[in-house]
Parts: C-alpha cells; structure tokens; sequence
C-alpha cells in the first residue's frame, strides 16, 4: 500500500513536469476517449431496443413472408404487420402459448382537447387488445389495463401524457382532434423507455377498431397485413414446436391453392421481438460503422499515448536507472508507469465527462438519444472494461520498455535505438488512422451531398404542403383550395391522399381481369387530382395526365409499372388504354404512363413500381408550389387556412426542408465521421510534435556535426521529411484502402452512390501529407536553423 | 571485502571490439577508502560499474565479501546491491518528483523496512551530512552542493558495507567540493569502504590508496 501510495505521489508530483508531454498526453487521449466511448454507448444503446421488458427473450414476433412466383428468391418481402385474423387464429388453435396480442398504429403526432378544451399534443397512438400488457407489460400507475383495453372507446395512456392532460385523468374523456371521436381514460402507464422500437404514448381498445372502420378486421386473414402479433410461449415450449404448429393454421384459413392460383407463395415465420430493431439491416450496418469509427477513435488515442510516452524514454532514462541502481525491480518500474498511466486516464476520463456534459446538446442531437438513456447499466460495465483494455494497452508497452532501460544508464544517457522502432510502428497506424477517417469523411460527405441533390423525378423546390382534418367535408376542403388558389403567390394547388415523402407502404397487387393469378405488387400512391403531376414536374412519357373529365377507374402508372407489365403480359402494343385488375380498386384502365418517381429517402426507398389513381374530390394532404419560399407567404399560406378552418392547428410544412430531413441519419452519420476525424487529425498531429520534439532532443548532436559538416537547413529539414514520409506514404494508402471498403460498406444503404473516383483517395493522402511535412518544417526549422555550437556545448 | 582477479571487460559491437578492463586484479580491503585515477576511456567507469553490480565482467573473478559476483543475473545483482552498495555520481542523480526525504529513504523501500524505522533512518542520514532542515525540500529547490549532500545521504542510509562514487565533486565548486569529500572522508572513519573515481589529484589525496588505470589496466598504485 505504502508503494502504491508513493508511486501515485510521484504520478501527481510528474504531471505537470516538463518534458514529459503530460498535459498533451491526457488532452489527447481525454478527446479521443470522449467521441470514442460515446460512439460504444450509442452502439450498446441501439442494441439495448426492446430488451427491457421482463422476459423480453421469451417474446416473439409473427411475421409474413411473401413472394410472387414469377420472381426470385432474393424478391420475397418479410412483413412485420399479418392480417387481423392471424392473433385471434393463433390464440385459438395453436397450443404452447401463454398469452398472445394484436396491435396496430392508428395515429401520430395528432392534437386532443381534453374535457376542459385543453389542446393536448401527442405522439402515437395505437390500438390493442386487452393482452397486450400480458406479452409486453408496463407498469400501471392508475387504472387497470386489462378491463379498459376489453371496452371500445376505452383507452390508458402514458404518464407524460396525464401530465400533460392534468389532474386525475382517470375516467376523463378526451377528443381526439383530426377525427373527432371520444375516448374515456381507464389508466396510466409508465412511460415507454426511450430504447423502445415499438414507441406508442396512448393505446386505445381494440374493440374500437370496428367503430372507427366500420369493419372489424379481427376475422381477415387476407390482405390488410397491419397488425403486430406478439406472443410469448408457456415456459419450457420450444418456439420451434409452436412454428411447426403453423402451416396448419395457416392451409385452414388461407389454402395453398387459392394463393398457388394467386400466384403467390406466403408462410408465417417468428423472430424474437428484442431482436427486431437490431436485426434491421441498416441498424447492423450502422452500428458495425460506429463502432469500427469508435475503435478508431480510441485507438488513435491509446496509440498516440503510448507514442507520446516512448519518445519521453531517452529523457526518463536516468531516472528509471536510478530506482534501479537503489533495488527497484522491474516488477517496481513497471508498478510506477502503470500508476501514472492510471493516473492520466483517470484525468483523461474527467476531461471526456467534461466535454461530454460541455456538448451535452451536440451529442444528443448527433447519436438521436438522451445522455440519460445512454448510460445504462450495461454500458457502463462494457465502458468499464475498456477503460480497463486501454488502461493495460497504454500501460503495457510503455512499462515493458522502461523497465528494459539498463541500469548502467545511470552513468551514460541511453540511446534507446532499439525502441525507436516501436515509436514508426505506432506513427504508421496512426498515420493510417487519421488517413482512413480523412478519406470517409470525404466520402461519407460527398454521398450526403449526393443524396440531397438527387433527383427524385420531381422538383419539391418551393412547395409547401399541409394535411386537412380527417373530419373537414368536401366543401371546407374545396375552400381551402380556392381561397389558395386565388393568391398570387401561389403558382398551383393539388390535392392528394398522401405526401410524397411518406413513411407508409401500402401496395396493392395486379391481375388482368377474369384471372385470379396476380402478377405483382406495387406501391399504390392512391388518390390525387389532375394537378398533381404539372404541380410537382412529374413527366408524362406516353398517353395522358388526369385531366377533370377523367374517371375514378383511371390510373397513371410508372415507366417500371409498365415495363414489368408489358414483361409479364407479352403484350406488344404497349400498356395505354389497357384494362387490369387491382386490388381494392378492381378493374381499372391505364390512362398514362410517367417517369419513374423516388419515394421516400435515397437507401429506404420504394422498390416497387408505382401508380396513382384518380380522385375529383379534395383529399386531406394540400401541396401548393409558391412562387418562393418566405416567412410572408409561408404566414399568407397558414393565414388562408386559418380564415376556412379557425381553431384548427394545421402546420404548413416545407417539402425540401422534409426531404432534408429524412436524411438526419446520414447528416448524423457524416457529422460523427467529421467530428472523429477532426479530433483524430489533432491527436495525430500532437502525435507527431511530441515525436519530433523528442528525435530533435535524440539526434541533436548529430544535426549539429551535420551542420558543422556542410548541412544546410534545407538538408537537416529534408532529414526529417523523409524518414517521417518513408512512414507517412505507406500508412496513407493502407488508410484510404480501409476507408474505401468502409465507405464501401455504408453505401450499400443507399441505391444512389456517388463514385469512389480516384482522385478523392488521392486528395486525401497527398492533403495528409502536405500537413503532416507542414508540422515536419515548421517544428524542425529552429533546430536546423540553431547555431551548432551551442547545440553541441548544450550536450 | 573486495578481490578482482584478471578481470576483463570488452564491450563488442558489429564491427568492434574494445577491451574496456584488461586483465584487472585488484584488492579492497575493509574500511579502505580507495581513489582510481586515470584518462578518459581508460575503463574507470567501467571498473565502478562492474563492482556496483550494474554490470557483469566478460571474463575474470569478482569476490565481494568472499562472494562470486562475476555471474550474477541481473535479479541476483539487483538483491546483493539492495543494502550493500550506495552510490554517489557526479550529476547526483536526484529524483526530480522526490522530496530530499524521500530521495533518501529510496533504498530502504526497496528493502521493504518499516516506514517508522525508515523515517527514523532517514533523518538520521540527513542529519549526518547535515541537511536535515531542507528534508521537504526538492532537488531543484537546492544549490549543488546540497544536492550532492543528499545524495550522499542517498547513498548511506541503507549502511551499504561499499560506497562507490564516481567524480562526486565534478559538478561542484571548490567549497562545496571540499564539504563533500570532508563528508566522505568522516564516513570512511566510522568504517565505510569507499571506491572513488576522480580526475582530481586533490580530491585523491583524501584516500588511502591510488589505482591509477590506463587502457583497461591497472598501471601504478600508490599508498598514500
């Protein structure tokens, strides 16, 4: 104890000692651990989804999977939402389950009026059934969950949301705004943590379902496929016995013949409902980049520690020979550095907290989570564990080589020539380090960049669009439109079922008609008026746009739509004018074909064909192009809602500024790569100083009999530049070929990739090395510039 | 208590060999207070190193109270110096980040004593070369001659049976010079053993006996 206590006195006593790089050695090594163990938390974080619940590993998840049979394997589509009748099939006839529950989105970010005509904001609202808390429970607060999800129009709600109602709400009815019906509150729940893929604030009785629809879909077992089926096995049955019990549930209500006439090949598959988030493809990727960037990070820090601490050996030298010379062991030395590298990572962890909690906002808005949520339990044992890695990394090899140092240099300064070998090494991987992120940051920019240019197929620029109440009638709409209309800073005004930028998937197959076989599915964009194409620049490539004289059995379809049509149907005269059957609209005729359109963002676009069909009547989303976008005519356009629907909140939004939008976790992703490389650049730069500093100490003599020889300051600089350049060159192509398969690996997300042209790699290494022979020059220049004699009478 | 017999270092690189002891034998007896003189590379150092135990001969035999040193391992060397050696250098060898006390009180924390006997010898050491008023004092804090003091209570604290020290007044003035080998020669009259290395003729006369060295070889000794 009395050794530990004086070798961390002699810890405290050097920190601030010149010579030693300390305070530069836990700078570094505080910012890269910063960015660096963030990046860990944000990685366990996303794998923590949906784990929290009790038993969260005997909760599965029914999904469908679907394919056309003229189309190959890789086209089957995995649906997380089944038909309604799969919960109530499964619960009946399928034996080993303890308790099984249907659930289904009905509504987000809507307003209510509470009993008192407060306007409420919230978030989602779902409908389930009176199981749903027996498979995924919360905490009650008030009320009972079980006999107010059995009633309809009956619902419990999250605490944030009684908090914001106010008072007991319990037995309160509110209003839900859009819709215009009332539900009475029966409960509280505990809010949902914010790890929770399945996000809902208030869950409404199933049973309400089929006075909302006017149908109850609990006995469908065909198309509709919305509804989330979660259940949980008796303890002990093996889920597979459970999936073998399921063709046969399946050929009673939706006979392979009737789907083989379909055309359609369908079966049920489960997966672990903890496992759903995580299991996405663009999660694993994500989460596989951040932690080989968080890696990078902290070990570009550890390494730039380690560096740091072997340049200072030729001046420690004397000093470790010196505890030698009076008995230390190595046991001793080793003892003594490990004491002062736990000591600098102690201090380097007080700085990462610091800055953390300094750019509390920035981190938060970056990694899309709370601090708070962040942290948790496993986190901060995994976090333990590296500090724990890093603290034996950092202190192994440093230790290792001071305790190597000969006694015998308590006499003569040691040359430590052998060791310098350890300090290339680490220079190089940093080197390949700094480069690796240079050249992902350029990447990871440019492909964002990519993505918000690209041209989906039709011009957003300077159009708004807002969504009308789902209880407004037809005239109020018309209003609405007319009173737009007539303004002179609106250029025109179209109506449709959804926005363009939609998160919904709704698709409906395609048959010819008298056939029962469907030839595929497509994205079905549903209703919109004849404005809709000229009002978002959509081409018409072959037949006509909707015009006011056109039917509700018309449709436009995409080029793809067309192609795929003309590939199925061998028909040579082209799809205009033709007649084919489409689910939920039936027989329908092909009035015009358009150029193929992007829905949804670049990497979670429709891969579908598209089509729309024709509606005379107002829908409820209003996109209206501008001829500019301001503050005065956004306030004009909200102030002419307003005068047709007074007390009605309806937000006009800015369709660019959505787009933009849907591409937050790239913007998140490049912001993470820039802020990595920028820390990674300055620890690799204070790196290579403390380098230099300490070759300048170790060859001084030697510039100075170089000088005295006939050296020039070109020469002694040009001594630094290619011994650091021999590293630096290699290092630097090593760094852009991870970066290419790196970036290589991200950009698989998106459909749309920008060109890994050479010239970028280029960029990046010979940008590297014009900073790295800068710092070389300007570190360098006084020694080389020094007067050799006093160099030499120094010695 | 000590017995070097053809003694022989060579220090050998890819290219050279040099033969920094020839053939060295040589005899210290107890309570003697021996000075080794001789030019610069004619292995003076090298001899002190070698009965410091901080390095190993090539070849000879080295008897340090009739025990062999010349193959000791590096751990063995490490636990024969611990309480038998103390040394003191030209540059004092100072611990920067230790207090003068806890400059002293080094040797015994290797030794594992007590820390209450450790601070009783401590300020006994400091009170012997008469520094104890600067105790919380650091190295760079003092003059040089203070500083070799220290490291002369550095050097005795354990009660080594051999103090070795190489040019211990070459960084100092003539005054603080003069204290110091004073220091080193009461030391050797309450019985320690002293092997000095000195370029100073001066400084040579307060031993009892002259080993003057050339070219890895004992060349002339003289009794003074």
């Amino acid at each position: 104890m009395t050794k530990l206590y004086s070798y961390l006195q002699l810890a405290l006593r050097s920190l601030f000692r010149r010579n030693r790089n300390n305070t530069v050695k836990i700078i570094s090594l505080g910012c890269g651990l910063a960015v660096g163990l963030i990046l860990i938390t944000k990685v366990l974080y996303e794998q923590s989804f949906d784990k929290f619940y009790p038993e969260a590993d005997r909760i599965y998840m029914v999904y469908e999977n679907i394919r056309f049979s003229n189309e190959g394997a890789d086209k089957t589509i995995e649906n997380s939402g089944v038909p309604g009748g799969v919960c109530g099939g499964m619960r009946e006839e399928i034996t080993g389950i303890e308790s099984i529950t249907m659930s289904t989105g009905l509504l987000s970010d809507f307003n209510i009026f509470t009993q008192d005509k407060k306007r409420v904001k919230i978030g989602v609202a779902i409908l389930a059934d009176s199981c749903f808390f027996d498979v995924v429970p919360r905490p009650m607060i008030a009320g009972d969950y079980k006999s107010t999800l059995g009633k309809a129009w009956n619902a419990i709600v999250s605490k944030s949301v009684a908090d914001k109602i106010g008072g007991d709400v319990v037995g309160q009815q509110i209003e839900v705004d859009e819709y215009g019906f009332r539900i009475t509150i029966g409960g509280v729940f505990e809010d949902l943590p914010k790890n929770s893929g399945y996000d809902y604030d208030v869950i409404i009785s199933a049973e309400t379902m089929e006075k909302i629809w006017g149908w109850d879909p609990r006995s469908n077992w065909l198309g509709n496929d919305r509804y989330r089926v979660l259940f949980k096995p008796i303890k002990g049955v093996d889920i597979k016995d459970i999936a073998a019990q399921m063709p046969a549930l399946q050929e009673k209500h939706i006979p392979s013949a009737k789907l083989k006439g379909m055309g359609v090949e369908f079966k049920f598959s489960f997966e672990k409902f903890a496992d759903h988030y995580s299991s996405r493809e663009d999660v694993k990727r994500m989460n596989l980049l951040l932690t080989f960037l968080a890696i990078a990070m902290i070990a570009a820090a550890v390494l730039n520690y380690v560096l740091i601490a072997l340049s200072s050996m030729v001046i420690r030298s004397k000093e470790m020979a010196i505890y030698k010379c009076y008995g230390a062991k190595n046991l001793n030395i080793r003892m003594l550095i490990f004491t002062e590298t736990s000591l600098h990572l102690l201090l380097s962890l007080i700085l990462a907290a610091c800055l953390i909690l300094l750019f509390q906002n920035t981190v938060e808005d970056l990694l899309a989570a709370p601090l708070s949520s962040l942290f948790m339990a496993k986190s901060i044992v995994v976090l333990f564990g590296i500090c724990v890695v890093i603290l034996v990394v950092a202190s192994y090899l440093p230790s290792r080589m001071f305790s190597g140092i000969p006694v015998i240099s308590v006499f003569r300064n040691f040359a430590g020539e052998s060791k310098h070998r350890w300090k290339l090494v680490l220079l190089f991987l940093q080197f390949t380090g700094a480069v690796f992120l240079l050249s992902l940051l350029v990447i990871v920019g440019k492909q964002y960049s990519t993505m918000i240019n690209n041209n989906p197929g039709y011009d957003l620029q300077n159009i708004v669009y807002f969504t009308l109440p789902a209880d407004s009638n037809k005239e109020t709409r018309q209003a609405v439109l007319d009173h737009l209309a007539s303004l002179p800073e609106v250029e025109s005004v179209t109506t449709s079922q959804e926005a363009l930028i939609t998160s919904d998937r709704s698709g409906n197959n395609v048959s010819l008609p008298g056939s029962s076989e469907s030839l595929f599915n497509f994205r079905d964009l549903y209703y919109m008026d004849e404005n809709f194409l000229p009002t978002f620049g959509i081409k018409i490539i072959d037949g006509s746009n909707f015009s006011k004289e056109s039917q509700k059995e018309e449709m436009l379809v995409s080029r793809s739509f067309a192609e795929r049509l003309t590939q199925l149907t061998g028909w040579t005269d082209g799809v205009i004018g033709k007649r084919i059957t489409v689910t939920e609209h039936g027989d329908v005729t092909i009035s015009g074909i358009y150029e193929n359109i992007r829905i949804g963002s670049i990497g979670e676009e429709e891969t579908r064909p598209t089509a729309m069909f024709y509606n005379p009547n107002p829908n409820r989303v209003v996109s209206v192009r501008l001829n500019e976008i301001n503050n005065a005519t956004m306030q004009k356009v909200s102030k002419t809602i307003e005068e047709v629907l007074p007390n009605r909140e309806i937000h006009v939004l800015i369709y660019e500024d959505m787009m933009i939008d849907t591409y937050q976790p790239a913007l998140r992703f490049r912001n993470s790569v820039m802020i990595g490389s920028i820390i990674t650049f300055i620890i690799l730069l204070i790196g290579l100083i403390g380098y230099l500093r300490n070759e300048i100490l170790r060859r001084s003599s030697e510039i100075a009999v170089r000088k005295i020889n006939g050296a020039e300051v070109r020469d002694i600089l040009s001594l630094f530049i290619r011994d650091i350049l021999y590293i630096a060159l290699p290092a630097s192509v090593v760094g852009v070929i991870v970066a290419y398969f790196i970036a290589g690996k991200w950009m698989e997300n998106f459909s749309v990739k920008t060109p890994l042209s050479w010239w970028i790699f280029a960029g990046c290494i010979i940008g590297t090395l014009v900073v790295i022979v800068s710092v070389i020059i300007i570190n360098c220049l006084r020694i080389s510039r020094q007067n050799p004699v006093d160099t030499l009478k120094q010695e | 208590m000590i017995q070097i017999k053809d003694l022989t270092k060579i220090f050998r690189t890819e290219e050279v060999e040099t033969v920094a002891l020839n053939n060295i034998s040589m005899e210290v007896k107890k309570g003697e207070f021996i000075a080794i003189m001789g030019p610069s590379g004619c292995g003076k150092s090298t001899l002190l190193n070698i009965l410091g135990l901080l390095d190993n001969p090539t070849s000879g035999s080295y008897l340090l109270d009739s025990r062999e040193m010349s193959n000791l391992k590096e751990k063995n060397r490490t636990n024969t110096r611990k309480g038998n050696i103390g040394f003191v250098f030209q540059s004092f060898n100072l611990i920067e980040e230790m207090s003068v006390s806890e400059n002293v009180e080094l040797p015994l924390i290797y030794m594992n004593i007590k820390a209450s006997e450790r601070k009783r010898r401590v300020q006994d050491a400091l009170q012997r070369v008469n520094i104890s008023h600067r105790a919380n004092h650091f190295p760079n804090q003092l003059s040089g001659g203070q500083q070799q003091r220290v490291a002369i209570a550095r050097a005795v604290v354990a009660n080594p049976k051999l103090i070795l020290a190489d040019e211990p007044t070459g960084n100092l003035d003539s005054k603080n010079g003069k204290d110091v080998m004073d220091l080193l020669t009461e030391l050797n009259n309450e019985g320690s053993t002293i092997v000095m290395v000195t370029h100073s003729q001066h400084d040579a006369m307060f031993a009892h006996r002259i080993i003057n060295l050339f070219d890895g070889q004992v060349v002339v000794e003289t009794k003074l």
